[in-house]
């Protein structure tokens, strides 16, 4: 199944390739011209130089954004539109689910979008059958696209692909994209077991009680919250935030277009003062029974 | 001891203050009286929402540049005016696009825009203090209203369920509340989460 942007492609690029094309320049150079001017930078990594059979593998889709450039999370908040991944893999290659590093606020007057600026990096956890043959070379494909925006918005589309040959032994590191990959593991939401969360909504707010492990003594500056779901928060109130004798509470306005609840809260809670001991791990992810009083 | 505990308290107010994140755009409640607004069209007409009791009333926000808009503009947005205004509907298009922002734009150049997309809309309003956007809580581009005669506001959201524009799987939801109210049944979906670009307000 694939997912046009309403089958249109981005109206600046179409412009730009005629423009190109009236300066005479050669066909095979105006893809790269075009894809260099795109405010967005596409690209498939991968956390080794090789698959071993059998030995699962992490893909990541990077994306680059020129400076005051974004792009969406998998809820895109008051505007915008998620970022897809559609992977084309080859016999013998599964993927995993996809998993989003915690988004920033991004904030427009009176709205709030969830997204990223800079890089972001989705990391998928690929699957290798045993039966692969050591010497051939495989094609991960993906197909990704994306809006973006600053204050206007373009959207885009790429068919990515990485060659990797299949080889048996220990896997071929390379090393700085090892180290890329701690780095993007490091910004997944992480389930944090210490942690208890109680989620009640009624019809004007969701509320959290947020109850830190025992023997957790750092406080904890301002707590984000973001929904998975699309449409459940009213940016335009405003969200309540501190501590208690218990923990931390949270209040977050309900959006009046969403009046059918989830059962179940799922997304993001984020902290600058880390969850962790170190605070090193600044997301947290949610997804708990919302007990909804009528 | 007592000032110092003052302070504290001062200071604590002060942090609940700083945590609380600002208030913007209220979202405009279904089954309520719509906001009331007066404002003048591209072509100098009156259009107040007070006097258009006794009709339907379909607000559409608009920026000519979002993607989103464009895709809608392909054909289908120009047919859903036309279907609507022909049975009665008055359909105002309202782009809250601050001035210096993207998507704003003069007088003459929304005509020219409205030539250009053949815009089949009762009327244009340009809205670039944000006042009607803000009452409404129109939070992107396209974002979608109706009220009944009676003005009360019956839907709010998403031009239809298909953000991604796969448009033989879309429910258009304009069109379902357009049609409940003149059959005179009830609005079988009256909210749901817009979609598209956000609205530039100033």
């Amino acid at each position: 199944m694939t997912h046009r942007f309403g089958g249109r492609p981005g109206l600046a690029l179409t412009c730009l390739t005629m423009m190109l094309m009236l300066s005479g320049s050669e066909a095979a150079g105006i893809d790269a011209a075009v894809r260099a001017n795109h405010p967005v930078q596409a690209e498939l990594i991968a956390s080794a130089a090789d698959i071993q059979p059998g030995r699962p593998f992490w893909i990541g889709v990077r994306l680059r954004m020129d400076e005051n450039w974004h792009i969406y999370w998998m809820n895109p908040g008051d505007s915008g539109l998620a970022t897809a991944v559609e992977w084309r893999l080859p016999q013998g290659i599964t993927a995993g689910e996809l998993l989003w590093p915690y988004p920033q606020r991004i904030e427009t007057p009176s709205l709030v979008s969830f997204g990223y600026e800079g890089e972001a990096v989705l990391l998928t956890q690929m699957r290798a059958d045993a039966t692969l043959s050591p010497g051939d070379v495989l094609i991960i494909g993906a197909r990704v696209e994306w809006l973006a925006c600053r204050e206007e918005c373009l959207p885009g589309e790429e068919e990515l692909v990485l060659e990797l040959p299949v080889r048996a032994g220990s896997p071929s590191r390379k090393g700085l994209l090892s180290e890329e990959f701690t780095a993007a593991r490091r910004k997944l939401p992480q389930n944090m077991p210490g942690w208890k969360v109680n989620a009640r909504a009624d019809t004007e707010h969701i509320r959290l009680q947020i109850v830190p492990p025992r023997g957790f003594t750092r406080a904890m500056e301002r707590m984000l919250f973001f929904p998975a779901m699309r449409g459940l928060i009213d940016h335009g109130r405003a969200e309540t935030f501190r501590k208690t004798d218990m923990g931390y509470f949270l209040e977050i306005p309900r959006s009046r277009l969403t009046r059918k609840l989830p059962s179940r809260l799922a997304g993001v809670l984020f902290s600058d003062s880390g969850w962790d001991a170190e605070g090193s791990l600044k997301a947290l992810w949610l997804d708990a029974p919302l007990h909804i009083r009528k | 001891m007592i000032k110092h505990s003052i302070l504290i308290r001062v200071l604590m107010a002060v942090a609940i203050i700083l945590a609380t994140i600002p208030a913007g755009a209220e979202e405009a409640a279904v089954n309520e009286p719509a906001p009331l607004f007066s404002a003048q069209d591209i072509l100098g007409t009156n259009y107040s929402l007070a006097d258009l009791k006794g009709k339907i009333v379909v607000l559409e926000w608009f920026n000519h540049g979002c993607p989103f808009v464009i895709r809608h503009y392909g054909g289908h947005m120009q047919e859903l005016q036309k279907t609507y205004t022909a049975k009665g509907v008055v359909w105002l298009s309202i782009c809250s696009s601050a001035e210096g922002k993207q998507g704003y734009q003069t007088v003459d150049q929304a005509k020219a825009t409205v030539d250009a997309k053949g815009i089949a809309a009762t009327a244009v309003i340009l809205d670039p203090e944000g006042e009607i956007g803000l009452k409404y809580g129109a939070k992107t581009t396209p974002h979608m209203f109706v009220i009944d005669p009676q003005g009360v506001l019956v839907y709010n959201g998403a031009i239809d369920d298909s953000p991604r524009g796969d448009a033989a799987a879309a429910r258009n939801y304009v069109r379902a509340a357009a049609d409940a109210l003149m059959s005179g049944q009830p609005v079988p979906v009256q909210t749901s989460p817009p979609y598209g670009c956000s609205v530039k307000y100033k």
